[in-house]
Parts: C-alpha cells; sequence; structure tokens
C-alpha cells in the first residue's frame, strides 16, 4: 500500500457548496489539499482541459488574418472578444502524423502519433493530458476525467469517442451522461467509512490475487509475446493504485452540495437541446474542478461521426453533414453558425471558469484550456492550419493577447476570396515546423511534467511563456 | 497516410458526402487489382521496379535522397510498421499527383494507377499479417455479448451489458466485433469487469433475500387519478379504458427492489385502419436507453390480447413509459384531452362514456381511423428468481463444513467452468488464499467465497480466451480451446456440459465428432447468436443509423423501420443457413423475408404483422438477395442521399472481400450544380468529373458497382427519378447502366446481379474467408491462402451451400489451428 494512507488531512468536516455562477469563494479548493502536497508545491494547484472541435469549420470564416496584439476576431469567434486578454488563438499549425489521416485525426489530437507507423493492427501512444494526470493525480480523488458526446471508446481509426489514451496507448473509455459523471464524482456510497474501508479491502485482494496469476505466466513468458497480457496486467495494477487512492480519501467526506446544484446533473437532458446540454457539461467540468475532484479533463464536445445538429438554430444536420458542404454556400452559412454557436458556448464555459475565485486568482487563471480540432477544412479531410485557442492559465505563466500566425510570414496575407488557395493551406503544412506538439509540450511543461520533447515537437512555443 | 482500411476513418471514401465523390476519382488507384476482371484491362504493363526505377530513383535513390526517402533500398517487408509507413507516404504522393514534381517526366494516369495499386495490395497484405500475428498465447477478449451470454450460463443470472452500468462498447474492424489484437483493456473496463463481477454474483448469491414487487396499475393508476368513485357514480367504473392515440404514452415509473428478471403484462388491443399501419406498442426504459419491449399489436377492440414479457433491470427507480408508436396526427398536447369526469370506454352506447368515434378515433361504424392503442392494465412482478436459497447457491455451495477444503472444492469446480478447461492447483490456491483472508477479515463462509468467485470473474482466464501454452510454439488447439472456438463460434458464449465431456475425452477434435456436434450445436436455440451476431458484423448492419436519415426528407423513416431493415437481412441469411442454399441466392433471390412494415416500404402487398415469414418476389417488386434490401442499400447512404462510391466499395468490402485503398487527403471538391443549370443526377455529376484521367482510370472500376443501385433512394426505396433540390426543371431520371472493367455490360442492378452471380467462385472465396475471420477471431493471411483454396474447392462440389460450408470449416484443419 501507498503512504498516502498515513497522510493526514485538513479537512474533517461537511462542506457546503452553494450556487454555481457567481463567483463564490472556494472553500473546498484549500481545505481537501493533502498537507504534504501543500508544503511540496506552494499549494497552488495547476488544471488542464481540453476541448475538441469535431470536423473542423468553415476554415474561409474561421481564419483571423492579422497577426499579433490588434488582429480582429473573425465572425464565428466574437463571441471570444470580451475574453481577448485570456487567450491566445494560433493559426498554421498541424500534426505531421496527422496528414491525410482524415477522421482519425481525433485519435491523435493529443497524441501526436503517426499512428500508421507504430506497429500493430493500431497502436496509439499516450495522450498529454494523461501525462499531466500523473503528475495531478496524487492531489485528486480522481486522477483525470474523460467526457464525450458519445460514450465508450468508439472504435480507434474509425470513429473514435474519446481524447484520452493511457501509457500504453490504449484508449480510455470517455463518459456521455453528465448525471453518470455527477454520481460518480459527488454520490455517496452506501455504508459509512468502515464499510466503505472493507469494500476497498475486498477489491484490492481481488485485483491483488489476479494480478499474481497473471504475472506469474507474463515471468514464465520471458521477453516477448505479451502485448495483450501486458495491457490486462497494468491496467488491472492501475485499478489497484486507484482503489488506494479511494482508500486514501475515505476520511475526508466529498462536498456537499445544494440540491439547487445537483439537481441540474439529475435531470436528463437531451442532446437535441444542444444549448442546453453543452452547458451542462461546462457546468460539470467547472464543478469537478473548483471542488478539485479532479484537475485534468477531456471532453470531446462530438465525435468526428456525430458533432451535434443545433435544431434551435435551424441547423438540423450534424458536423460531419455541414463539413462535407460541398462548396453550397447554404450549407457553408450553416457550418459558420455553428461554429459561431459552438464558440459561444466555450464562451460560456470561459465566463463560468472567469466568475469562480480561486484564491487570489480567478479559476481560469489556473486552468489551461485547449480548444480546436484535428480538422480544419473538412469537406477535403485538410488536417493543416488546425482551428486551435489556448485559452487561461495566466497564473501559470501564459501570456495571451496577440494571434499567432505561423502561415503569415511565408504566404504574405491571407487571401480568402481565393477559397481552393485557403484549402490548401489547410491540407498541407505552410510552416513544416509549426507542430502542435509544441503546443502540446508547452502545456505539459506549465503543468509540471518533466518533458523536454513530446513526441515530434520541436520547442515550447515562446510567443506563450 | 495509413494502412488501415476501416470504414470510416482511415478510407477517407467512407466518409464523405455524396457530393464529394468524384472529387475522390483521383485517389482511388488501387482497387480492382485482384478482381476477376482486372487482367483485361487494356493498359500496358509497367512492373511497378521500372517505374520506380524511371520516376522516382533519381531524388530517392543512391545519389540523392530527397526528404531522406530513399527507395531503391527500401525493403519490401510490408508487414514491418516502419518501412510500411514509408511506403504508404510514397504512394499517397503518386496517386495525389505530387510526385513525381511538376518539372520532371511524368508518368501516365494508368501507370501512376498501377503502381499504386500495387503498393496498396502490398500494404494491405501487410496489414492482415500484422492483424492476424499470433504469439505463443494468444488472448482473445470477450465481447460485451459474449460476456453476458457466459454469465448467463455460468450463474444463471442476466447482464445487462449495455446499460450505462454494464461495458463499454467494443471497437470493430471492418463490422467485426471480435477480432482479438483490436479488442483492448483499459483500467476503466478493470473497474467495470469488477462492479459486473460483483453485481452478479451477489444476484446469483443474495446474502439475505430479495424483496418481491407486485404491481398492477389499472385504469385509474394509468390515467383517471383519484376518480374512481366518480367512474363509479356514472357506473363505468368496469368498462373505462385508456385510449393512446399515435406518440402518447402512460408512465410506468417504478422502484424496482432487487436487481433481477421482472416480468410485464399489459392488456391492450390494438386497432388499425384498414389501409394503415398497426399500432406498435412499445416500452422503453429512459435511464438505461433500453425498449424492454415492442411489438406491432393488431386485436379487436372488444377482445383485448395481453402481452407478456421478462426483461432484466438492475435496483432502483426506473422511468418506464408505454408508448403508441404509430404514424399520424398526435392529439399532444392534449390540453383539455382528458377532462376528469370523462371515461374513455369502447361499451356501444354508453351514455357515460366517450366512445372511440366520439374522438374521431374511429369512424361511425367503428372503423379505425388511425392507429391507436386501448390499454386496460399494466402488471409488474419480480423478481422471478426464487428467494434464498437460490438454485445457484444450491448448485454453487451446497451445505457442507463451510471450511477451506469446501472452499477448494466449490471453487477448482467454478474456475474449471469460468475458465472453460480444468482448473490448475495453483490457480485453485491463490483463490482459496483469498478466502481465507476474508474470512480472517471477519467475513462469514458464503461472503468470503463469493469474493472468491469475483476474482475468477476478473482473471484473465475468464476474461480472454486463451489459446496457445509457454512451453512451444503450438500449431493446434488442444480440445479444451477447440471446445471454446467452437462455442463462441456458433453460440457466442462457452462450451456446454457435452462439449466439455468431448475435450475431457480428448475427442472433440475428431472429424466424426466436430461434425456430429456442429449439427447440433446449428440446431439448437443459442445457434441464432450466430445467425444474427454473423450477418451482422460481415454486413456491417451496424453502420445504419450512424447516418439517421433526415426527417423531412424521409419522414417515413423511423426505429422500427430501422429495426426492420436490419431483421429482414439476418433473417434472410437465418433462411438462407437453415435450409443450406447457395451463397448465390445471397446476390439473387426470387424470394424475400418481410415483415409488415418493410412490406409497406417496398410496396409488396398482403403482408401483415410484425414476424417475418417468407415472400415470393414478383420481377416488379425489384427486390430479391442481400444487395437490394433496404439495410445495405441505406447502411452506404449518408441520410440525405445515396453515395454510390460508397456502395460500390460496400460490395467490393463485403461481397468481394476486396476494400479498395484509401484516397490521398485534400481532394479537390466537385461543385454544386451552378443556379439556373438544370437539375443533374449524381451520375451526371460524377461523370463531368471523368474528365480527369486520373480519377478515370481507378473509378470506373468502383463506381459502376454502386451506380447499377441508382434506383434505390438513400432509404432503399425503389424509384424511377432521382429527386434533385439544386437546379432547374424536372427531376432526372435515374440511368442505373453501367460495365464492369471487363467489359460485360448490365443495364440496372438486377443485370448486375446476374453478372456477379456467374461469377460464383469469387463470392464464395470471399464469403469464407469472412466467416473464417469470425470463427478465428482474426484476419486472414497470406498463409492461410491454401487452407481457404481447399475449403472453397470442397464447397463449390457441393455448390457454394452455406450450412455445408460452415459445416468443413469446423472440420478443416484451418479451425483446429491456432
Amino acid at each position: 500500500m501507498s503512504n498516502i494512507l498515513t497522510r493526514s488531512w485538513r479537512l474533517n468536516r461537511r462542506h457546503f457548496l452553494r450556487g454555481l455562477g457567481a463567483s463564490v469563494a472556494l472553500p473546498l479548493l484549500d481545505c481537501m489539499r493533502p498537507l504534504r502536497a501543500l508544503a511540496a508545491e506552494g499549494a497552488k494547484p495547476r488544471r488542464a482541459v481540453f476541448v475538441y472541435i469535431p470536423n473542423g469549420v468553415n476554415v474561409l470564416t474561421w481564419q483571423i488574418t492579422k497577426a499579433g496584439r490588434d488582429y480582429e476576431f473573425s465572425a464565428p469567434m466574437r463571441p471570444l472578444e470580451k475574453h481577448r486578454p485570456n487567450l491566445t488563438p494560433i493559426s498554421g499549425l498541424h500534426h505531421p502524423g496527422g496528414m491525410g489521416t482524415a477522421h482519425v485525426c481525433g485519435d491523435l489530437w493529443l497524441t501526436g502519433a503517426r499512428l500508421s507507423q507504430e506497429g500493430g493492427p493500431y497502436h496509439n501512444s499516450v495522450s498529454c493530458d494523461q501525462l499531466m494526470a500523473e503528475v495531478t493525480s496524487v492531489h485528486t480523488r480522481f486522477s483525470s476525467l474523460e467526457l464525450s458526446l458519445a460514450g465508450g471508446t468508439g472504435t480507434p481509426g474509425n470513429v473514435i469517442n474519446t481524447l484520452s489514451w493511457s501509457p500504453d496507448g490504449v484508449p480510455l473509455p470517455a463518459e456521455e451522461n453528465p448525471r453518470n459523471v455527477f454520481n460518480r464524482l459527488f454520490g455517496e456510497e452506501q455504508g459509512g467509512v468502515d464499510v466503505r474501508r472493507r469494500n476497498l479491502n475486498r477489491r484490492h485482494s481481488v485485483l491483488d490475487a489476479v494480478l499474481e496469476e497473471a504475472r506469474s505466466l507474463r515471468r514464465d513468458l520471458g521477453g516477448d509475446d505479451r502485448t495483450k497480457l501486458d495491457e490486462y496486467l497494468t491496467a488491472v495494477r492501475e485499478v489497484e493504485v486507484r482503489t488506494e487512492r479511494l482508500d486514501a480519501w475515505l476520511n475526508v467526506p466529498k462536498p456537499k452540495l445544494d440540491p439547487s446544484v445537483s439537481g441540474r446533473f439529475q435531470r436528463d437532458v437531451s442532446k437535441s437541446q444542444a444549448g442546453e446540454y453543452y452547458r451542462t457539461m461546462y457546468d460539470l467540468i467547472v464543478l469537478a474542478l473548483r471542488t478539485d475532484m479532479t484537475r485534468v479533463i477531456t471532453y470531446m464536445s462530438g465525435t468526428e461521426g456525430n458533432g451535434l445538429a443545433i435544431p434551435e438554430i435551424g441547423i438540423t444536420q450534424t458536423r460531419h453533414e455541414l463539413s462535407h458542404h460541398n462548396g453550397d454556400p447554404e450549407i457553408m452559412a450553416r457550418l459558420s453558425k455553428s461554429d459561431a454557436f459552438i464558440t459561444e458556448q466555450f464562451a460560456y464555459f470561459l465566463d463560468q471558469l472567469t466568475a469562480v475565485r480561486d484564491g487570489e486568482d480567478s479559476l481560469l487563471d489556473r486552468t489551461m484550456v485547449l480548444f480546436g480540432s484535428g480538422m480544419s477544412y473538412g469537406h477535403s479531410h485538410g488536417n493543416a492550419n488546425l482551428p486551435t485557442i489556448l485559452a487561461g492559465g495566466r497564473a501559470l505563466g501564459f501570456k495571451h493577447g496577440q494571434h499567432i500566425d505561423y502561415n503569415l510570414p511565408k504566404i504574405g496575407s491571407y487571401d480568402l476570396a481565393n477559397a481552393s488557395g485557403h484549402y490548401g493551406i489547410c491540407g498541407k503544412p505552410v510552416n513544416d515546423k509549426a507542430h502542435l506538439t509544441n503546443l502540446l509540450l508547452t502545456m505539459l511543461q506549465k503543468m509540471e511534467v518533466n518533458a523536454e520533447k513530446f513526441v515530434d515537437s520541436l520547442g515550447p512555443v515562446s510567443e506563450l511563456i | 497516410m495509413t494502412v488501415n482500411n476501416n470504414p470510416f476513418g482511415r478510407v477517407n471514401l467512407a466518409c464523405v458526402t455524396l457530393r464529394t465523390i468524384p472529387s475522390l476519382i483521383g485517389s482511388m488507384a488501387a482497387l480492382f487489382g485482384v478482381l476477376p476482371w482486372n487482367h483485361l484491362l487494356a493498359a500496358p504493363a509497367i512492373t511497378e521496379r521500372a517505374f520506380l526505377g524511371q520516376y522516382c530513383f533519381r531524388c530517392h535513390g543512391e545519389k540523392k535522397q530527397k526528404g531522406n526517402l530513399r527507395l531503391d533500398t527500401l525493403p519490401r517487408d510490408f508487414s514491418a510498421p516502419l518501412t510500411a509507413g514509408h511506403w504508404a507516404d510514397a504512394m499517397e504522393r503518386i496517386s495525389s499527383g505530387e510526385m513525381p514534381p511538376e518539372q520532371e517526366p511524368k508518368p501516365t494516369a494508368d501507370e501512376a494507377a498501377r503502381v499504386v495499386e500495387w503498393i496498396a495490395g502490398q500494404l494491405k497484405q501487410g496489414e492482415t499479417t500484422r492483424l492476424a500475428k499470433r504469439e505463443r498465447i494468444s488472448f482473445h477478449k470477450l465481447t460485451r455479448e459474449e460476456y453476458a451470454n457466459t454469465i448467463r450460463d455460468l450463474l444463471g443470472v442476466n447482464f445487462d451489458a449495455t446499460d450505462p452500468t454494464g461495458l463499454p462498447e467494443d471497437p470493430n474492424w471492418q463490422g467485426f466485433e471480435r477480432i482479438g489484437s483490436v479488442l483492448s483493456v483499459s483500467p476503466a473496463h478493470v473497474e467495470k469487469y469488477f462492479a459486473a463481477a460483483e453485481s452478479v454474483v451477489n444476484e446469483a448469491l443474495p446474502s439475505t433475500a430479495p424483496k418481491k414487487l407486485s404491481q398492477r396499475r389499472d385504469v385509474f393508476d394509468l390515467r383517471y387519478h383519484g376518480q374512481r368513485q366518480a367512474a363509479e357514480k356514472l357506473g363505468v367504473a368496469d368498462t373505462a379504458r385508456v385510449e393512446l392515440w399515435p406518440h402518447d404514452g402512460v408512465d410506468l415509473g417504478t422502484e424496482f427492489p432487487a436487481s433481477g428478471d421482472y416480468r410485464m403484462r399489459i392488456k391492450v388491443s390494438g386497432m388499425k385502419p384498414p389501409k394503415g399501419r398497426a399500432p406498435h406498442v412499445s416500452v422503453y426504459a429512459k435511464g438505461l436507453d433500453r425498449m424492454l419491449f415492442e411489438n406491432d399489436v393488431v386485436t379487436p377492440e372488444a377482445q383485448p390480447a395481453t402481452l407478456e414479457f421478462t426483461f432484466h433491470l438492475p435496483a432502483g427507480y426506473q422511468d418506464i413509459r408505454l408508448t403508441c408508436e404509430a404514424p399520424g396526427p398526435s392529439n399532444l398536447p392534449r390540453h383539455g384531452r382528458y377532462d376528469r369526469g370523462r371515461f374513455f370506454t369502447t361499451i356501444k352506447d354508453s351514455p357515460t362514456g366517450r366512445q372511440p368515434w366520439q374522438y374521431k378515433l374511429s369512424d361511425e361504424d367503428g372503423v379505425p381511423i388511425r392507429p391507436f392503442l386501448i390499454v386496460d392494465f399494466v402488471e409488474v412482478e419480480g423478481p422471478l428468481q426464487s428467494s434464498r436459497p437460490t438454485p445457484q447457491q444450491h448448485r454453487l455451495i451446497s451445505s457442507g463444513s463451510e471450511n477451506l477444503a469446501q472452499a477448494r472444492e466449490i471453487l477448482a469446480r467454478f474456475a474449471g467452468q469460468a475458465f472453460r478447461r480444468p482448473a490448475r492447483a495453483d490457480e485453485v490456491e491463490r483463490l482459496v488464499k483469498l478466502v481465507d483472508g476474508e474470512i480472517k477479515n471477519g467475513e462469514k463462509f458464503e461472503a468470503a467465497v463469493k469474493t472468491a468467485l469475483v476474482a475468477t470473474l476478473c482473471a484473465k482466464d475468464f476474461l480472454y480466451l486463451v489459446e496457445g501454452s509457454v512451453d512451444r510454439a503450438k500449431t493446434h488447439l488442444n480440445d479444451w480451446e477447440l471446445a471454446s472456438r467452437l462455442s463462441y463460434f456458433l453460440w457466442s458464449t462457452m462450451p456446454d456440459a457435452r462439449l466439455f465431456d468431448l475435450a475431457r475425452s480428448n475427442v472433440l477434435h475428431q472429424a466424426a465428432f466436430l461434425r456430429n456436434e456442429a449439427a447440433r450445436m446449428l440446431a439448437d436455440p443459442k445457434a441464432e447468436r450466430f445467425t444474427s451476431g454473423f450477418p451482422k458484423q460481415w454486413l456491417q448492419l451496424k453502420k445504419l443509423g450512424i447516418f439517421v436519415p433526415d426527417k423531412s426528407l424521409y419522414p417515413d423513416y423511423d426505429a422500427h423501420l430501422e429495426k426492420s431493415m436490419i431483421a429482414e437481412s439476418i433473417q434472410f441469411f437465418r433462411e438462407v443457413l437453415v435450409n443450406n442454399l447457395s451463397t448465390r441466392e445471397l446476390l439473387d433471390s426470387d424470394w424475400a423475408m418481410l415483415n409488415a412494415r418493410l412490406a409497406e416500404h417496398y410496396g409488396i402487398p398482403s403482408v401483415e404483422g410484425d414476424a417475418f415469414r417468407r415472400v415470393a418476389l414478383r420481377s416488379e417488386d425489384h427486390r430479391g438477395g442481400l444487395l437490394t434490401q433496404a439495410a445495405v442499400l441505406t447502411l452506404t447512404s449518408d441520410g440525405r442521399r445515396h453515395r454510390p462510391v460508397h456502395r460500390g466499395k460496400w460490395i467490393l468490402e463485403s461481397i468481394l472481400n476486396k476494400a479498395p485503398p484509401p484516397p490521398p487527403a485534400n481532394v479537390k471538391p466537385i461543385e454544386p450544380t451552378p443556379a439556373g443549370q438544370p437539375k443533374a443526377t449524381l451520375r451526371m455529376k460524377l461523370e463531368a468529373h471523368e474528365s480527369d484521367p486520373i480519377c478515370a482510370a481507378c473509378h470506373r472500376k468502383i463506381d459502376p458497382l454502386g451506380l447499377a443501385f441508382d434506383n434505390y433512394d438513400a432509404i432503399g426505396r425503389w424509384r424511377t427519378e432521382e429527386t434533385v433540390h439544386d437546379g432547374n426543371g424536372a427531376n432526372p431520371r435515374v440511368d442505373a447502366s453501367g460495365a464492369l472493367p471487363d467489359g460485360r455490360r448490365f443495364g440496372d442492378a438486377a443485370e448486375l446481379k446476374r453478372l456477379l452471380v456467374a461469377d460464383a467462385d469469387k463470392v464464395a472465396a470471399a464469403f469464407l474467408d469472412k466467416l473464417a475471420t469470425y470463427a478465428l477471431r482474426r484476419t486472414m493471411t497470406l498463409d492461410d491462402r491454401p487452407a481457404l483454396g481447399a475449403l472453397v474447392a470442397r464447397a463449390k462440389t457441393c455448390d457454394y451451400r452455406v450450412a455445408d460450408m460452415v459445416q468443413e470449416l469446423i472440420v478443416s484443419e484451418l479451425f483446429q489451428s491456432r
């Protein structure tokens, strides 16, 4: 067992959290942190959230045309104007391994893997959020949270439902139902501490027994021939660690939420009410962060197969259908409208993060948020010039306020009237050094992950730090 | 660039909408290299070596290695991932026209097509080799469906694997959900396996007798709340009923006291208008997103039927709704509809009750105007399992001395079942040690044993089908492994007692026994899992509904129709299998399996009821065989329009087993029809783009296969005109004619089917490959070719009869090989 059990906890009483929107202080954050961690890291948490846009955007209306600080937001991005000091749009990024991967771009958005060259029928590598979770998980009840419009893993290499991949490159199933997530995070388990400890203890013994059995076979097998067995071993071992962590948290009561807060997550939100669904998910993310349940969250706001239709603004097609607009002006206009809509929901998320105070800072200041897609021009599966916005994390050392553009130094200026010209920029990298992994590396380092390089990164994005 | 040929992703093709298809023409070079008519293609041959030497080596050879790529020494080992990646990259660049670059000599379109074709073929081969790689011990994870089936046989408990509390959905590879190398296990899986094991063990061996539920909702509970007395006063208390308009429903939310099986009984009349659709009863659990029951119901007003069905539910409150699913005007919002004090009744001339005609549900002669239901009561009872001690408690634990010796005996027996082979002593000891630890922790004997049962269900030997041994590279299965392979192939569950007996006697592998068992197993009701599971995966039926047909374009499309479509293809395969018909029937048949809903969809008269039955087809029905079934035609469409290229690709993948290679990234889109131009069919737009010779070289091999089905719209209805939204004038007529690359011409889908029937050998070979993939849980490789070839030859002697082919596969060397 880990020594985490012997830690003493500062929190012994029940805490009540009321209201979501307004700037309520966050009593929970400090109380719930183990003493040791307080001493070790100066008490300030670092958080990261990744939000995926499916199927790219209408790049002709999305593109910001001017680099630097006095850039103008493009029309679909205008909802973000009020957060200008807190974010940085970036143009020209790509994954070298993502070129020509069409809808597999979702699989590698956070891994940067070159999937075709990794061996086996399909093999991904660890996603950057999971590297972050390794560092933050000692502080929180749950190491990370994987959310998605569609639950489970989906089908790797086809339509993936999750952004997160384990160190072995195994997809981590995502949750789609806000109620299930809420209950997992905040639900009270049956029985008192002793009963729950006994249950965890039993789970630990069971895992121990099956692990021992599998390990003995693993030893007999020797050096090779063990991929699937190793995958099983790693998974069981990780659940053992989680069991220990849950045990360590047993003495810390879960935050008691006001019914007006929990009620919001107990009803069924239909996905046909797109705005309500997105806002519920974003509220859930904010709640998970402010109660310090976890510090790392990925959210696939839509899969490559199904980005929500938005009946409330008259859009009945999924984003996949809109993205294959075939140049039809009507469909392209709807795609822009859909882009603006999801950006507006994202702006709502930033509003909520700004409204919550975390000591001296806002929750947004201590949370880095990546908002983007693995595709740009969906109609022809362009995987370059990826839509990318980094927001938040000022207190973690990010400098915001400008539009970083890797295309302009080479192309001089954008000519969006020349559609096929701009589609070309979205299909083939203009600057072959503008790797998305550079940005992911920058984020990893700000999360205090000890990394000099992430996959094919060439170095951190200097403009941001 | 990717090597995989997955249906929606790596292969961009499958996910572009219809109108973009011509734009992909330039990319589909590598397709027909393997099809029978390919050698007739009239292009001059250029070897790949000559091509590379002539166009590539100058910059990627001995002297220069531009982009760090040297092709002349790049190994031809396409199963090595890194090498394959380089080749894939080269293919991508050649096929997109990027290479050779502008200033260099250009190959002709046919030359480029040929070399791309060659690389794609090699890559495909390399991929299957990697997918099928055999380890000394291989682990094939049970799918969640197999998990649930196995738990049922092992513990007598139903597990709802697809519920939110169940297991994650399994990824598939070209429709197949059981490929060992594709199925993975994450920590979240293990957590769910643990939770599942605890829940099924507790249900089988409850520590206290579960509470029972027995509930009856009459009309006063269903609708006329608190009005019993009022009804009595009016004299309609015994005759009041509840009418349900189309889309209307009643709530049946219930607190279920324990996890278990429950029985529901619904007394209901179903009123069908003479020319309309039957009302459809659906009972849906919202929180679980699970349909507990659905069926068309047609019974006279005065003679209601009692529907009875069972389902499994977890403990707790479930939000359940009984709905009348039927088309028609709803009376919702129903303000003022159910006036307090008004009671619906079907008693003629009742002075106090409202009758159907008064609601305009029927005409004055009592003939229904729209489909509606009349409900009298709903009953629920359960859990149905007998109380503690349950039969499982008797069977698994029985009474004894409650010491470790008894635990040892219990666990050896249970693990022997769960692991599908005798448990080794050291395995049993680990479990006994666990019992010992639990008892020392203060647990009672039965509770301690249950913990060990949970551990057994979390062990790798339960969760995976394990084949092989540490000692040596075995090439053959032992009899225990063989019993499992056979059982999961035909039953999707663990072997039964008889198979275990034959394995224990070590005779199962003998052809006579295998043949006997195969026949016995196919005759068993559990074989339904094969007759539905195999066609579902082979034909990729799961894709149906991914792109939900647009409601405004296809208002007829609903859940019942979708379900009927899938059922048709399954029932069709079942009919072929059960009657041991030839694979030829799969391509073309003069009969179909239909229910009323689908017959209406196809415009075929005189089919009543929800059950599927065999219907003789006339030529004017334009049906017969798999290719013109609604499921296939719809799953290859995008919810708005048909997609000829996707239809062509589906035929190549599923029927001819020749998946096309991926198109390059960033192909140019085709333009919409400019305003003011006459309406154009998709085919005309495709042809307009055949001016690009690179496109034409390849797409003429795919597109005709799909265009042949242009007479069927995006939900599989027959048509002679294509409905087009952009452009002016009348909708254009469909032209479904075309030619195969070898020159054989066809006028429409029916004629293409006949050409495919003439290629029966190829189709049968492809079918066998799919069957073996399903059975062996891996892809077939070059190494399997001789074995498959021999099977095809045998199959030919029995006219490619499907049941015979299943039998022959089971007794073959291939089936017993690792």
